[in-house]
């Protein structure tokens, strides 16, 4: 397996933001070995998570035959939207290094089956890593097609160790009229680098929610593309960053039928050094006419060092469509954290009440099948930024 | 009768101005005071600092509460030992239920008893909740989220028969409330005072003091408590304003005149 040696500039980056292990020279992919899977399902078990498909150093492991098919299911997909492999967004020193043809196994996956949502983890072990080999890249690569008609639930866990680097791809097609609520949920102790890129055909429904802490350098780079008149995405997302995380969400949604719509809504949290960078670019061509857009992003700074980055952004090349935008800012309300303590909350309760009020619509319209992973997320969320 | 709470030469400063400047109470137990002066004498900050609010520094006095140093507590410390504010404006909080906030209030105000189960809690807070005329729907919203002025004020009143505290601070309780809205709430303070509760109301309306039947009435008026008494003084308050007061406290200041009254009555 080759080796991928980083950048000059990387690595400095790297050292500069206090990155474990930042004198890293080089990584490279990993096998799954059998001890790495073990411990991936030993971890799936701990998160409380029942996965009908691992990704374990890249490499598909299929827990439920039903749900999952191989191999290579990308090779429809190879030449879609390759730009996400560009690191323009602003404050992006790291690397985004995903090639949907770059080959390697990845897996399928059916979704829809009852509205029970299919569970998929990403797992990235260093502990198979040799000490000279610090980081790894693991490439796991996800393809969900919807077919006309069809409903489905899926839900997207990451996970690693301190040291691990997850690298990414998910690839959804929705055909005519189909729908997907996905879930994607950066559980603790991970960084990675995920993209999404989600084709929908005429009237098909894209629900996404995500949430966690984005650890490190993380980014999520997603391009959804409505290609199909009345065809319909939102987004929803809950994330934070603390420590020295540095990450970034990069979201590009293209309306390129009629009577298409989306609606991004973002709460972002940033605790002590933590940076996070949110840009929400909505292109509406002028094939689009009739098309409804809607960006919106709300952060929270929970200490001084904290910084955050908001920017929503239209290119809007035809009259006929309805966009609106906006971002905020700011502090948790002093007045409230006044109220709530004077009714005997702690200080410690009161923030942690008003972290929850302010996270509460993200799970808006969420399907029940999602809605307790989304809590626990949301809870884990909180008790990191309270618990640095 | 033992003070709960005990307020001696109180100066206040906020933001480089001296707010209060030697305010002076006693509140005993199962009493309800009456707190009435002009806009900007110091009304609010007194209730604020009470209840420990940031941004005000406490420049000179002392104040006990049921034998407790009350300025060196947390607001959430002053809570539990019983004391409650009643806010004039209170917060709207989205995302956090009603219900949520009152039972893990309820649950924190109580701690050491046995914490009641989520039905226990409910049926409990839906007999209050008909006590203070609002219907079962406030619980399942946001906190204050969307209320009336009113509406919040019965919310205040609902956390003030839930939590049972010893002394509660109203400030302008009565503003946003109608005719019932008064009268309601003016029952409901008189109950829990003959249930030992106590009470510092601060409030320019006439008709809530009929209602309550105060212990006192006192004025601040420029930092100090200026006069203390029965209900003649709200009704000279509503003949003849605060402005009298103004000149007799400024000859009081110089050491003219005594003020009709008890001066003060700490």
């Amino acid at each position: 397996m080759a080796e991928h040696r980083l950048p000059d500039a990387l690595t400095a980056e790297l050292g500069r933001l206090g990155a474990r292990r930042a004198a890293a020279a080089c990584f490279a992919p990993v096998e799954p070995t059998m001890q790495l899977v073990a411990e991936a399902r030993q971890r799936a078990g701990m998160l409380g998570l029942h996965p009908a498909l691992m990704v374990v150093a890249g490499q598909p492991v299929i827990l439920d035959e039903s749900s999952c098919t191989q191999p290579d299911p990308f090779r429809h997909k190879r030449h879609m939207e390759l730009e996400v492999l560009q690191p323009s967004y602003a404050n992006s020193p790291a690397l985004v290094a995903l090639n949907l043809d770059q080959g390697g196994p990845a897996a399928a996956l059916s979704p829809g089956k009852d509205g029970q949502a299919v569970e998929v983890l990403f797992w990235d072990g260093s502990s198979a890593v040799p000490q000279d080999q610090v980081l790894q890249v693991c490439q796991g690569r996800l393809f969900i097609p919807m077919a006309a008609g069809e409903h489905g639930v899926v839900a997207i866990h990451s996970w690693g160790e301190a040291g691990a680097w997850g690298n990414h791809v998910v690839v959804c097609h929705l055909q005519r009229d189909a729908r997907l609520d996905l879930g994607v949920f950066a559980h603790l102790g991970h960084q990675t680098t995920l993209a999404i890129l989600a084709e929908l055909e005429e009237g098909a429904v894209l629900n996404m929610w995500s949430m966690g802490r984005l650890m490190g350098l993380h980014r999520t780079h997603a391009v959804i593309l409505l290609h199909g008149a009345g065809a319909q995405y939102t987004w929803r997302g809950a994330v934070g960053v603390m420590e020295q995380d540095d990450s970034a969400c990069r979201l590009q949604v293209r309306h390129l039928a009629p009577a298409t719509r989306s609606m991004v809504r973002v709460r972002t949290l940033a605790a002590q050094r933590g940076r996070l960078a949110f840009q929400g670019h909505v292109a509406i061509a002028q094939t689009a006419g009739g098309s409804e857009a809607l960006v919106k992003s709300d952060g929270l700074l929970l200490d001084q060092g904290a910084w955050l980055e908001s920017r929503p952004e239209f290119f809007i090349e035809t009259d006929d469509v309805q966009c609106a935008h906006g971002a905020t800012v700011g502090c948790l309300d002093r007045e409230a954290l006044f109220y709530l303590r004077s009714r005997g909350l702690g200080e410690r309760a009161a923030r942690r009440g008003l972290l929850h009020a302010q996270l509460q619509d993200v799970r808006d319209g969420m399907t029940q099948t999602l809605e307790p992973m989304a809590q626990r997320m949301t809870d884990q969320l909180v008790e990191a930024v309270l618990n640095p | 009768m033992d003070a709960l709470l005990s307020i001696k030469d109180l100066k206040v400063a906020n933001g480089g101005r001296q707010v209060l400047d030697g305010f002076s109470l006693t509140v005993g137990a199962g009493q309800i005071h009456v707190l009435m002066g002009p806009n900007g004498s110091g009304k609010t900050t007194l209730a604020s600092v009470l209840a420990g609010r940031e941004g005000y520094e406490v420049n000179g006095g002392s104040v006990t509460f049921n034998g407790a140093d009350l300025l060196v507590l947390l607001p959430e410390e002053r809570a539990r030992k019983g004391l409650f504010l009643g806010f004039q404006h209170p917060v709207e909080i989205p995302g956090l239920a009603n219900a949520t906030f009152l039972r893990e209030a309820y649950n924190t105000l109580h701690e050491g008893e046995d914490e009641l189960d989520a039905a226990d809690f409910l049926a409990m807070a839906r007999r209050l909740l008909q006590e203070v005329e609002l219907s079962d729907a406030f619980l399942s919203r946001g906190l204050n989220q969307g209320f009336s002025g009113g509406e919040k004020k019965r919310n205040e009143m609902l956390q003030l028969l839930l939590f049972k505290p010893r002394l509660a601070i109203l400030d302008e309780i009565d503003s946003g409330l109608d005719v019932d809205g008064l009268r309601l709430i003016a029952k409901l303070i008189v109950r829990r005072r003959n249930e030992g509760a106590s009470f510092l109301i601060i409030s320019h309306n006439p008709q809530l003091l009929r209602y309550v039947a105060p212990d006192a009435i006192h004025v601040l008026y420029g930092g100090r408590l200026v006069v203390s008494g029965g209900a003649d003084i709200a009704e000279t308050i509503a003949e003849r304003g605060y402005e009298w007061l103004g000149n007799a406290h400024d000859q009081e200041r110089q050491g003219a005149v005594a003020l009709a009254g008890s001066v003060g009555n700490g």
